[in-house]
């Protein structure tokens, strides 16, 4: 009798045992669902931010490597820029803001985008600051996606002859 | 089976716990992640800033060196430089420039804060030849390379990036051709130049500079020690205040005593004095000596020579500039309780003994805080081991006519002149220097004879100077014998000036120099030569050894002049250079010299030669010598020439090259 009673008990949960696991099965999935939330978001957010650099560092290095290399420039106003290159397979090479997007030509051939889509180039000014010495062009860009932005300002001094 | 009935509570804490620790890593690389690339998103734009800031220094260093050498302006290379002294660039009239201080730059609501630095550079050898070194070394400072470090910082980090910028354009500006002649104002014409102002030949030896003269001849015998007057050098009326005379050894010896000669003594305090090395011109601060105890001190209570003999000897090599310096020691000082050293005018830069060129020879004096040329003749001598002397032992100018300290009148009865002994050769012309006392003529020319006074016989007389030529200024002027003499050297002979006909109003001035007995042997000649004088039309001559006739030359056929200069043209170098060194070929006999002086400046008008301590008492002697850093950042360039013998050879200059940089 006693010992059939004392396998009685061994049967399942008890009620305190099962409510515990329970709120702690509660507080678990919480803080499972919680993370998952926080990382799709911090994964979009740097999916953007990554967009967004590399858009910059791509723009900014084409458009120096440009002046540095130019001999003179040809025409400067705000968001456009042309510049005379020393050799003729490039020359000139131009640069402009069109619908957002920046976009390069070379020895007169058509436009081509040198930012992907979406990000959008919301800001693109060209300033010379040049004499009869030296001439360098300065360089604000400013790239958009999803609400986050990044700009950057450079200035390279035309080196080309 | 009956075991397996569910979980324990343990076991499900332990599942939790490793749950939490899993959730807990993941949110640390997600955090990283995230952090990185906020990192990232600040890393381009400040790239972007510190690469602007390069290019702007670039930019400035193409347009103008100066504006980032001297980022203060003024023409210290040190000035304004160093890790303490920040910058940015800003635009400003279509350039770059420098402005003082960090600036911030907001780019999409973030704030960056840029600046730039500018450190000299020094190479492993002068004159920006070597290696850059790691630490920099005033001394072998390049002038043509400065290192540039821009700095852009963000909320958790930086962005630094260093370049060294060269004038990389290195020039050499030449001359080996002078044959052209002077008037050439502006370089066009490589073999012209501006002026000269006597004394040299460009034509003699095609494509080189001489003396003029000729071979063969030269001086038998001068004395070209003027003395016009005596000036204290400065009064050492406070602790601080140091005085300095300068002078080129002249023998191999070892000096136990110095000598010098006080103008003012007022309650005078207790001075030191003592030998030091020359350091750019300047007293090196260190006393000479094996144990660094080569002065002496003094409290003197009387003006005149005042001797004073050094703890330890001090060795001297010839030919190295000493410094001979004077301050104060102990006791009261003051307006009312100081010293003041004679020195002479003008600064003749000579040996008075010989006449050997002392260029270095002049008078510093140290007001506290920087050391001041005072372009006078220093006024002392030194005591060998071996007791003989050496230095200037005239202390004053000296009338024998009136007996008193003033220049000497030459008229009536009065006659002047100076004996030699021991001198041979064949003497060709006479050449002494004098003044007219008055604006009015003298009434009669002045004479000039040539005397035996061994023999008591006159051997030739003439007019030196007419009384319509002679000016109130001193002036040299030449009598040619008509026929040479031949001079014995165990004759005396006499060389005086007479003027009978000219009253003391308007006599005939010449200058005369006296020393003390003891410094006979250093005066002109020694004793073989003295001062003359009758009263008495030169019925008899009273001679004096102390004393010298200050500007008499006895020349023989031929020979050179003792100096020479030449200006060059100016040389437009198209910007504000940098002049790096000086150097040239040629010969250099002994007793003779090449001296050069450098002028810079921007408006090609403005002509101060200055040597290799930036003063106008100093020269580029030495060949491939750095040229004085102050004379840098000027666009237009001339040199002046300065060729000295002593009449027997010439110096001969083949080519100067000055190394720049643009």
């Amino acid at each position: 009798m006693f010992c059939e009673q004392k396998k009685q008990k061994s049967h399942g949960y008890s009620i305190l045992e099962l409510s515990i696991y329970m709120a702690l099965l509660v507080v678990v999935l919480t803080l499972a669902a919680d993370l998952l939330f926080g990382f799709t978001r911090s994964r979009v957010k740097i999916e953007v931010s990554s967009e967004i650099q590399q858009n910059l560092r791509f723009a900014s290095e084409e458009i120096s490597r440009s002046i540095e290399q130019a001999k003179a420039i040809g025409s400067i106003s705000g968001s456009n820029l042309t510049l005379t290159m020393p050799d003729t397979t490039s020359d000139p090479i131009s640069f402009r803001l069109n619908n957002y997007v920046l976009e390069i030509s070379k020895a007169g051939s058509a436009f081509a985008p040198l930012t992907t889509q979406p990000v959008k180039v919301t800001n693109l000014n060209f300033g010379a600051i040049a004499n009869s010495t030296v001439r360098s062009v300065q360089v604000k860009i400013t790239i958009e996606s999803q609400n986050k932005s990044q700009s950057n300002q450079f200035t390279t001094v035309l080196r080309g002859k | 089976m009956k075991k397996s009935t569910g979980q324990l509570l343990i076991e499900a804490l332990i599942a939790l716990g490793v749950g939490t620790t899993i959730v807990v890593a993941v949110g640390q690389l997600v955090g990283i992640s995230f952090r990185a690339n906020l990192i990232g998103a600040n890393q381009i734009p400040s790239s972007g800033l510190t690469q602007e800031c390069l290019e702007a220094a670039l930019s400035i260093k193409t347009e103008n060196w100066a504006n980032l050498y001297f980022p203060q302006g003024g023409s210290d290379p040190e000035a304004g430089k160093g890790l303490g002294n920040p910058y940015h660039p800003i635009v400003q009239s279509s350039g770059w420039r420098l402005a003082p201080g960090n600036e911030t730059i907001s780019l999409t609501g973030k704030n960056y804060t840029r600046n730039l630095m500018i450190e000299n550079v020094s190479r492993t050898a002068q004159n920006g030849l070597g290696e850059i070194e790691e630490i920099y070394n005033q001394s072998r400072r390049d002038l043509g390379t400065i290192k540039i470090t821009c700095t852009t910082s963000f909320l958790g980090g930086e962005i630094k990036e260093a370049r060294f910028l060269t004038r990389h354009n290195q020039k050499v500006f030449s001359q080996s051709n002078w044959q052209g002649g002077p008037g050439q104002a502006n370089w066009s014409d490589p073999t012209k130049y501006f002026a000269d102002n006597g004394g040299v030949n460009v034509t003699g030896t095609p494509g080189s500079v001489l003396l003029a003269g000729s071979p063969g001849g030269g001086y038998i015998s001068k004395n070209e020690f003027l003395t016009s007057s005596i000036y204290g050098i400065n009064p050492m009326n406070n602790n601080r205040i140091k005085t300095s005379l300068r002078f080129s050894a002249q023998a191999n010896k070892q000096v136990q005593r110095v000598g010098i000669y006080l103008q003012t003594v007022r309650n005078s305090p207790t001075y030191r004095i003592g030998l030091q090395a020359d350091s750019t011109g300047n007293p090196s601060g260190t006393w000479l000596g094996a144990t660094r105890r080569g002065y002496g001190s003094f409290r003197p209570t009387t003006t005149g020579w005042q001797t004073i003999n050094l703890t330890e000897a001090v060795p001297l090599t010839a030919g190295t500039v000493y410094h001979l310096v004077i301050e104060y020691q102990s006791g009261s000082i003051g307006g009312s309780r100081y010293i003041d050293l004679r020195s002479s005018l003008p600064l003749n830069r000579l040996i008075p003994f010989n006449n050997a060129s002392d260029q270095f020879a002049n008078t510093l004096y140290y007001s506290g805080r920087n050391w001041q040329i005072r372009g006078r003749q220093p006024i002392y001598y030194l005591g060998y081991a071996d007791s003989s002397l050496e230095g200037n032992p005239y202390d004053n100018l000296y009338n024998p006519i009136n007996n008193n300290f003033t220049e000497t009148p030459i008229y009536g009865s009065n006659f002047v002149g100076q004996s030699f002994v021991g001198l041979t050769g064949t003497l060709s012309k006479i050449e002494i220097s004098v003044r007219k006392s008055r604006a009015q003529n003298p009434q009669g020319d002045l004479s000039v004879s040539l005397y035996n006074l061994t023999d008591s016989q006159l051997i030739n007389s003439g007019v030196l100077v007419g009384r319509n030529v002679v000016t109130q200024t001193y002036a040299w002027y030449t009598y040619t014998l008509p026929s040479p003499v031949t001079l014995a050297s165990a004759k005396t002979y006499l060389v005086y000036l007479s003027s009978p006909a000219t009253t003391s109003a308007r006599a005939y001035n010449i200058s005369a120099a006296i020393a003390n007995t003891p410094l006979v042997p250093i005066t002109f000649l020694g004793n073989q030569s003295q001062l003359a004088w009758s009263t008495n039309s030169g019925l008899n001559f009273t001679l004096r050894p102390e004393a010298d006739f200050s500007t008499i030359r006895l020349l023989s056929l031929g020979g050179y002049v003792t100096s020479g200069e030449l200006i060059s043209s100016s040389f437009d170098t198209g910007s504000q250079s940098g002049y790096l060194s000086i150097l040239w070929t040629g010969d250099k006999p002994a007793n003779t010299d090449i001296l050069f002086q450098i002028a810079t400046n921007d408006n090609n008008a403005t002509w101060n030669f200055l040597g290799p301590d930036g003063t106008t008492s100093t020269y580029y002697n030495i060949s491939a010598t750095a040229i004085f850093s102050g004379a840098s950042n000027h666009r237009y360039l001339r040199y002046r020439l300065l060729l000295t013998s002593d009449g027997q050879k010439t110096p001969r200059l083949d080519e100067i090259r000055i190394n720049y940089v643009l």
